[in-house]
């Protein structure tokens, strides 16, 4: 019998750009102005990432985003959207990111002679997936070896369409041979909307950006409770109000401007309350970095400031949510004093009616893929979790695994701009498009730039940052941790108090099934490090993150069928 | 020095299995794990409780079937301590025990079949062959493209996740010293005592004396021979494993395929674990194969996994995908474990290869009764590492 009683069909390109946010978008354009061949894979239809959620093309929504805190990253995205020379693929997870597989060595090398024979650098379609894959079953029909035979020919038509001006007079064929079969190529899993397919890449470029840093509390898995930004995606893509009355609760000052886009959407909202008290939070806008080099997002702040109070919202420093109460939905939740140690003091409470309650304490990388490919990982707690180790051009532990955006610090999408630069920079130099010095010219000003704005960031992300023990605080050993598997705090507790070998966020997961289920662990992997580390007297980031598997993302198993 | 009755190397299943039933047998007990318990093929593989002759036992002709064929009475042995493991050890394992189904799909399965059930019959474990229609009654779930099944009545599945815990539980309860995160470095032999120097994740470094010395060090046991100046014919390989998100009740047996590589079956949870031997893929550290770091799954092996997995059991047809994963085991050169005193080397002993989940358990205790009592419960020379004396005839001095 075979060992492989199918091949999977499989594209190849230069480069894989793994989300279209500002700093997909960003590289792209640098990427494409080398010559080098872009392609962009992204969850979403169009591109834009999370801060510039899109509406649906179909969609026509008046004055989109006009606040002028989107102003660089827009520019950004008009640069490129409409681009034809850049390989879009929408709708479509990467689910892995693996060593390319010896056993389709010919295959890869018979699409790359197609690229170089038609001097293009853009594979034009997604590989036919009926034709790309072989029905061998049956006993010796036909072994590895034969793959590449079988597939001399063009599989499955990836071989990308002649683009009128894509040409850019440089020798492809000297930069497709040097990666291709070489030991620095990727592989990447992708599902999309034809099915499953390889992506075959001389370098990839990560940027899958962050996503909110749940809070465990009682009642935070009623419906109703939301992360604040995706009530803002609502907002933003379509203003559409995915409710009647919100509570906004968190650390973070994007509660300002949801609650402002809330209000001028038509909603009402109860109160927005942070955890930070009033004092403190002045002290760091009054830093005279902030106040010199941002002082329009002071001012933008300001003016919201000013719209809640004639809108009647409160404001409430120094208090945190504690819970949220409700039959089948939330009715109303409750909010503590937090007093100047970060304890939260359970008899000052407040209860706000409310249909919404949006958690916003900052954001957590979305770290999965780079986990899976095996990167270097590192814990800067405020800074978003487990962030990617890089060498200064943002280039991974893993060769040709570039990183840009908040996988490498969440730092804001200004910040994502340049980064994006940067590791284009970084692939082209890798690519042998550009030379040490050409690089380091092209980077300097991204550099310049990412200076000032990562300076910015580390004082948001401070203001921005919750008491340490808040997420323990507000957990009873009641509160589910794990959504996904119904697993209680006080569960894991138990496991860890019974089972002292027990040292990691993996090993915790394989005994009590935490982190196992749809989402993986992206919902409860922070507070489950939290617990562990704090029942183990250590730092979280000693606890490590979850073992990441492909595929990082459940897809069905449709995907995987042989095709009759 | 500290000395020890017996140190196991190895904190995986047949490793913390062993630390419970010496230290049980009044031995005492050190337990050295170069990474975390239960954390390598132990914890990674499917947890199938097999009987019956899996289909990699019977592929390579009639007279290797025949010799492999001889694992039967350790698993007949095995049936029973499994029985009993979750009151032995007072824990719940997700022990479901309500039969296996090894499917046929076409005439040469069938005769397969036939071979497989003479072979298992001549050893003492009968099984039968179902028709079509007493496969449709009692498996209703399977597609009509199956025409026949042996079904062995004592197959299932326990969890993998919870057995080694539970084991190594019970063996500190018994006062046996687990050391994880500690590397063996050398194994020195004095006559037939042993010292045994270990390094920590610190770089402490520490010797032990050791009456004994119990290699369960599954895909690595080869190493760990090395350490002893031994040649163990163990290999590591990676086999891949998926893992399928949580449905409704719907297949209570062990499903087999009669001439392809498959086990499936659903865990107490409600997911569906799909395996049966397809390959993985090690990483490379230079020009060696590297079980230090995490194998990978191959994209057309998954895809040819599930497809099987789903062509057998429709209703699976719609669910998603959760994880695949690789996990490195340890097969010797026949297939048959290493059970036993290493002749070359008094004092050493082996448990590893073969099935080592399902036949982990009933390793460990009947090895513990060999290092403690001096002879186990039933014979295990069939699978003794003394087969392989012909190539530690060159290794060992007196």
């Amino acid at each position: 019998m075979v060992a492989n009683e199918q091949q999977a069909a499989v594209a190849t390109c230069e480069v894989a750009i793994i989300g279209a946010g500002p700093s997909g978008l960003a590289a792209a354009a640098l990427l494409r102005e080398h010559g080098a061949a872009v392609t962009i894979i992204d969850e979403q239809a169009r591109a834009g990432g999370q801060i510039l959620r899109q509406p649906p093309k179909s969609y026509s929504v008046a004055n989109w985003l006009p606040a002028k805190l989107y102003d660089g990253v827009k520019v950004a995205l008009r640069a490129v959207e409409e681009r034809q020379d850049i390989d879009w693929r929408f709708q479509s997870t990467v689910l892995g990111i693996m060593r390319p597989s010896p056993y389709r060595a010919l295959r890869a090398g018979a699409v790359r002679s197609n690229h170089i024979d038609n001097n293009t650098n853009v594979a034009g379609t997604e590989p036919d997936l009926a034709s790309g894959s072989q029905d061998t079953r049956g006993e010796g029909s036909a072994g590895y070896g034969s793959a590449g035979v079988r597939d001399s020919r063009n599989p499955g038509g990836i071989a990308g369409s002649e683009l009128a001006g894509v040409s850019d007079g440089r020798n492809l064929g000297s930069i497709a041979g040097s990666g291709l079969c070489g030991g620095g190529a990727h592989e990447l899993w992708i599902h999309g909307p034809n099915g499953l397919y390889l992506l075959r890449a001389n370098a990839v470029l990560l940027a899958p950006g962050c996503y909110e840093r749940p809070l465990a509390f009682p009642g935070w898995t009623l419906p109703g409770v939301m992360g604040t930004g995706a009530i803002q995606t609502f907002v933003k893509s379509q203003q559409f109000v995915p409710g009647n009355r919100f509570l906004l609760a968190g650390s973070h000052p994007l509660q300002l401007v949801v609650a402002d886009q809330l209000l001028s959407a038509g909603a009402q909202v109860a109160a927005v309350v942070f955890t930070q008290r009033k004092q403190q939070a002045w002290l760091l806008m009054r830093h005279p970095l902030v106040a010199l080099r941002h002082h329009r997002q002071l001012l933008e702040t300001s003016h919201i400031f000013r719209r809640l109070r004639r809108a009647g919202v409160p404001v409430i420093f120094g208090h945190t949510i504690v819970s949220a109460d409700g039959a089948a939905v939330v009715e109303r939740a409750t909010i503590a004093a937090i007093d100047a140690k970060g304890t939260i003091d359970r008899h000052k409470t407040k209860v706000f009616d409310c249909d919404r309650v949006g958690i916003c304490h900052g954001f957590l990388t979305s770290s999965e893929l780079a986990r899976q490919a095996g990167a270097e990982m590192h814990w800067k707690d405020h800074a978003g979790g487990w962030l990617a180790r890089h060498n200064e051009w943002l280039e991974s532990s893993v060769k040709n695994l570039f990183l840009a955006g908040e996988i490498t610090g969440v730092d804001g999408a200004d910040a994502a701009l340049e980064k994006g630069r940067i590791a284009a920079v970084g692939i082209l130099r890798s690519l042998g498009r550009v030379d040490d010095r050409q690089a380091h010219n092209l980077a300097a000003t991204a550099r310049n730039r990412l200076s000032h704005q990562q300076s910015f960031a580390a004082i948001l992300q401070e203001l921005a940052r919750p008491p340490a023990s808040l997420a323990l605080q507000t957990m009873s050993d009641d509160t589910i941790l794990c959504r996904c598997e119904s697993i209680k705090r006080g569960e894991l507790c138990q496991a860890l108090a019974d089972n002292k070998h027990i040292l990691s966020a993996d090993a915790a997961k394989l005994l009590t099934r935490v982190g196992m289920g749809l989402c993986q662990g992206r919902l409860c992997g922070d507070n489950v490090a939290r617990v562990i580390a704090e029942a183990r007297g250590v730092q979280p980031g000693k606890v490590g993150p979850f073992q990441a598997q492909a595929p990082v993302k459940p897809v069905p198993l449709a995907a995987f069928m042989r095709r009759p | 020095m500290t000395r020890f009755d017996v140190v196991v190397l190895g904190g995986g299943l047949v490793g913390c299995a062993a630390a419970y039933y010496l230290a049980r047998r009044g031995a005492s007990v050190r337990l050295i794990e170069q990474g975390d318990l239960n954390r390598e093929a132990s914890g990674r593989n499917a947890g199938s409780l097999h009987f019956q002759l899996e289909y990699r036992l019977i592929r390579y002709g009639d007279e290797r079937a025949a010799q492999f064929a001889q694992i039967i009475p350790l698993s007949r042995v095995a049936i029973e301590d499994w029985r009993g493991l979750e009151a032995e050890l007072q824990a719940d394992l997700e022990v479901g025990m309500h039969g296996g189904l090894i499917v046929a799909e076409s005439e040469s399965d069938v005769a397969l079949l036939e071979k497989r059930q003479a072979l298992q019959e001549k050893w003492g474990l009968g099984s039968s062959l179902l028709s079509a229609s007493e496969v449709r009654r009692i498996a209703p779930y399977l597609a009509d493209s199956v025409i026949a099944a042996g079904y062995f009545p004592h197959e299932g599945h326990a969890n993998p996740r919870l057995v080694t815990p539970a084991f190594a539980r019970r063996a500190a309860a018994l006062d046996a010293s687990i050391q994880t995160q500690t590397r063996v470095t050398a194994l020195l032999r004095d006559g037939a005592e042993w010292v045994v120097s270990t390094v920590d994740r610190a770089g402490c470094t520490q010797d032990v004396m050791a009456g004994a010395v119990l290699n369960a060090a599954g895909a690595w046991a080869g190493e760990i021979g090395a350490l002893a100046h031994l040649h163990l014919p163990i290999f590591a390989v990676p086999l891949s494993m998926n893992v399928i998100e949580r449905a409704a009740p719907l297949i209570p047996h062990l499903v087999q395929h009669a001439s392809q590589r498959l086990t499936l079956k659903q865990v107490a949870a409600g997911n569906v674990l799909v395996g049966g031997g397809w390959s993985g893929r090690f990483a490379r550290e230079g020009s060696a194969m590297s079980t230090q770091r995490r194998a990978e799954p191959v994209i057309e092996n998954v895809m040819a996994n599930l497809s099987l997995a789903a062509r057998l059991v429709p209703a699976i047809g719609g669910l998603h995908l959760l994880r695949s994963w690789a996990g490195i085991t340890g097969i010797t050169t026949d297939q048959m474990p290493l059970l036993g005193a290493v002749p070359e080397a008094p004092g050493f002993f082996v448990a590893a290869g073969g099935a080592a989940f399902t036949h982990g358990p009933t390793y460990a205790r009947l090895i513990s009764e060999l290092i403690v009592d001096g002879r186990p419960s039933m014979s295990i020379d069939l699978y003794s590492p003394a087969r392989f004396s012909h190539i530690n005839n060159f290794m060992a001095s007196v």
